[in-house]
């Protein structure tokens, strides 16, 4: 550990996160991500007509029955072209020693999480992306739930390797944390949480 | 250590002369939640008053307070129960609580005192848990004897803890103080910073009193003084009121400031630093250097010709948890040589840097027109509508807008870099109080880039770095540079194998 130099860098050779060839999300995703947004817009067309026929008497609303289906349909074409730009635009790379989700239509960000630095995986599968075969994988760090990397429509393969390349790690560092710092280190550790202010929540309990 | 004077399977009370202490407690808190009521008795009509009743009224108050003190220590009682292993704390007077912390939740036992315990010469006892609520019990009054020996016998029963406390055993007897931060840098960092809060305070007190006033009917005197004010010549009321808003501000700042950090002073506790501080609530913070994930460090131009520097320490929270801002511990008013002292204790070594990276001037000029333009063409247009300044004074207010809005901009941009070295990333910012945030690269959890499809031309981007103590940002600069960058930290992070907290 105290032996770690890290003098000689040639930056030039790092490799570079920006070159790293992404992986597009499954084709299969984007069908699941349509079929959730119509019935988004099938509920909003419901209402939509609802709200028209109630007030069909009114004469404002008159013979506008045109314009609300226009109004609607603009929605639905707006709406499926930017996921179809959306989902294009996101990418996953699984790197040796870190996950790279690349996304954004406006802003493109790219988040990089390393693998010894994630404190814990998920998995999830919905309804939908069950009955295709889809995952989705939520990597936790200890930076906020800002810096949590999630990435939908994956194989469900995909998503378990991932998995198990990431908890693998977790496991590694874990027990070299063990092996490294016996007892003294992890316990004060938490034995120095003296917080002052928590001191004052308490005077007021006792009273 | 060995002899037994307190028998503590039995249940124990503090010392009688607590009492005194829970007395000031309770006092200390009674004023603190009724004090704009006090505040209104006292300069409401004297004339409805008689100096008997004012007296009488003292008198009762004085006496429920001692009551109340009297049976808040009555009915404190503690006992270590040895079949359960456990330390059990029953209090209330009507709402009885009874707290049991297992021995093995335990993690420190911490034995104070603060100013009032310091004249009865009474210790307080405090227990530090492991639950995650951080619910910890603290024994406000006992002798020095019953404090040493209830924490021997508490540590004790448990093996594994035997060090820690002699980690801490010098707490109570030699306090080796590192540093100590003198009352004349304290007045210094109370005349110099601050200036929001102390100002939101100011109007939090005067409108705590106004509403005080008019719950019991007597808002004629705000009117009264009002009506009074109006009838002064406008200038010399301008005046007046920035003089006082002034010396106003100037002197909450130097009261909380000294209240709060009174005896401010850093002791070195086996790996750890230990800070103590307060002058009615003696504060007692933990800060452990692995722990430590960003250090920041706050200087304006005035606190530079003073010669003061605030220090501010964000850790990260308990193991895998997530990062909070409660976390944060500042250290006010350090001169630069004790600014460099705690620099190197918590970094190991003074940050140096070989690399700067600048904003694109681009972040001015998009700050300029949200900022400056933008409100400007809003405020004519607004005006334009509704009528409310001539068009004179409508650009007098606008042109001073523009001037204090474009000198707070040009500032920050100017002060905005990023600085970097092999070890240690520091991010600077600010108009007049300039921060400096200093990372280690190790520490970093995650990294985040942006760049909108716009900056693509321009060869603009943004970072994020995310550590388990907060994030840093740094925006519109050189995007290769950044990428540059990054990967240079995701190698240090991926190839570290230390411990980053």
């Amino acid at each position: 550990m105290e032996d770690f130099t890290n003098k000689t860098l040639n930056i030039s050779a790092l490799p570079k996160f920006e070159e790293t060839q992404l992986q597009p999300l499954e084709k299969k995703y984007f069908f699941v991500m349509v079929l959730q947004r119509s019935l988004f817009y099938m509920m909003l067309l419901g209402v939509l007509l609802v709200i028209y026929f109630m007030n069909s008497k009114d004469s404002f609303l008159e013979d506008k029955l045109m314009y609300f289906l226009g109004i609607w349909s603009f929605l639905v074409l707006f709406g499926i072209l930017y996921l179809r730009i959306s989902f294009t635009k996101k990418g996953f790379a699984l790197r040796e020693h870190d996950v790279i989700f690349k996304s954004g239509v406006v802003s493109e960000t790219t988040v990089i999480v390393t693998n010894n630095r994630v404190q814990h995986v998920a998995l999830h599968q919905g309804l939908l992306s069950r009955y295709f075969g889809l995952a989705s994988i939520e990597l936790f760090t200890a930076g906020g739930s800002s810096s949590d990397l999630k990435i939908n429509g994956l194989l469900l393969e995909d998503a378990k390797k991932i998995k198990e390349s990431v908890s693998e790690k977790i496991i590694e560092i874990t027990e070299e944390f063990k092996e490294e710092a016996p007892t003294y280190d992890s316990l004060t550790n938490e034995a120095l949480q003296l917080e002052g202010d928590n001191k004052e929540d308490n005077e007021t309990k006792e009273f | 250590m060995k002899q037994r004077n307190f028998d503590f399977s039995k249940p124990q009370r503090q010392s009688l002369i607590g009492v005194v202490v829970l007395f000031v407690n309770t006092l200390q808190k009674s004023v603190r939640a009724l004090w704009p009521i006090i505040l209104v008795y006292l300069f409401r009509n004297k004339t409805t008053t008689s100096l008997l009743e004012i007296y009488s009224g003292i008198f009762g108050i004085v006496f429920c307070i001692v009551l109340i003190a009297f049976l808040r220590y009555w009915f404190f009682q503690f006992y270590i129960d040895y079949s359960q292993n456990e330390f059990v704390i029953e209090s209330g007077i009507f709402n009885k609580t009874k707290t049991t912390i297992p021995f093995h939740k335990i993690q420190k036992v911490t034995i104070d005192q603060s100013l009032i315990q310091r004249i009865f010469k009474v210790y307080k006892l405090e227990l530090d848990t492991a639950g995650s609520d951080k619910k910890e019990a603290s024994i406000k009054a006992i002798s020095e004897e019953m404090a040493l020996e209830l924490k021997s016998s508490l540590v004790q029963n448990d093996p594994k803890k035997t060090f820690v406390e002699e980690n801490q055993y010098q707490e109570v007897g030699s306090p080796k103080s590192l540093i100590s931060i003198s009352i004349a840098s304290l007045l210094k960092i109370g005349i110099t910073a601050n200036y929001l809060a102390s100002f939101a305070y100011l109007i939090l007190v005067f409108s705590t009193i106004s509403e005080n006033l008019k719950q019991i009917g007597r808002e004629d005197v705000i009117e009264n003084n009002m009506s009074q004010l109006e009838k002064l010549p406008i200038s010399s009321l301008f005046f007046g009121f920035l003089f006082f808003i002034i010396t106003a501000v100037l002197v909450i700042n130097l009261v909380l400031t000294l209240v709060k950090y009174f005896n401010f002073n850093i002791r070195k506790d086996g790996k750890s630093f230990v800070l103590n501080y307060g002058l009615l609530n003696v504060k007692n913070t933990i800060i452990s250097p692995e722990k430590v994930q960003i250090v920041k460090w706050t200087q304006n131009f005035f606190q530079k010709k003073l010669n003061v520097n605030t220090i501010e320490i964000f850790q990260a929270s308990s193991e895998m948890k997530r990062a909070s801002a409660k976390d944060k511990t500042k250290i006010p008013g350090c001169n630069l040589n004790e600014k460099e002292k705690i620099i190197a204790l918590l970094l190991d070594k003074i940050p140096s840097f070989d690399k700067v990276l600048y904003p694109n001037i681009r972040k001015l000029i998009v700050g300029i027109f949200f900022f400056v333009l933008l409100p400007v063409v809003l405020g004519f247009v607004i005006n334009g509508i509704v009528q409310r300044f001539s068009l004179s004074t409508m650009i007098v207010i606008l042109l001073l807008y523009v001037f204090f809005m474009g000198v707070i901009l040009l500032f920050s941009y100017k002060n905005y870099r990023l600085f970097v070295s092999d070890d240690f990333i520091m991010k600077q910012s600010g108009a007049w109080d300039i921060d400096r945030e200093i990372i280690e690269p190790y520490k970093i959890q995650a990294v985040k880039t942006h760049q909108f499809f716009w900056q693509k031309w321009t060869d603009i981007g943004s970072v994020v770095l995310y550590t388990a103590g907060g994030r840093i940002s740094f925006s519109t600069t050189n995007y290769t540079a950044i990428k540059k960058e990054v990967n240079v930290w995701l190698y240090q992070v991926e190839t570290s194998k230390r411990n980053w907290m």
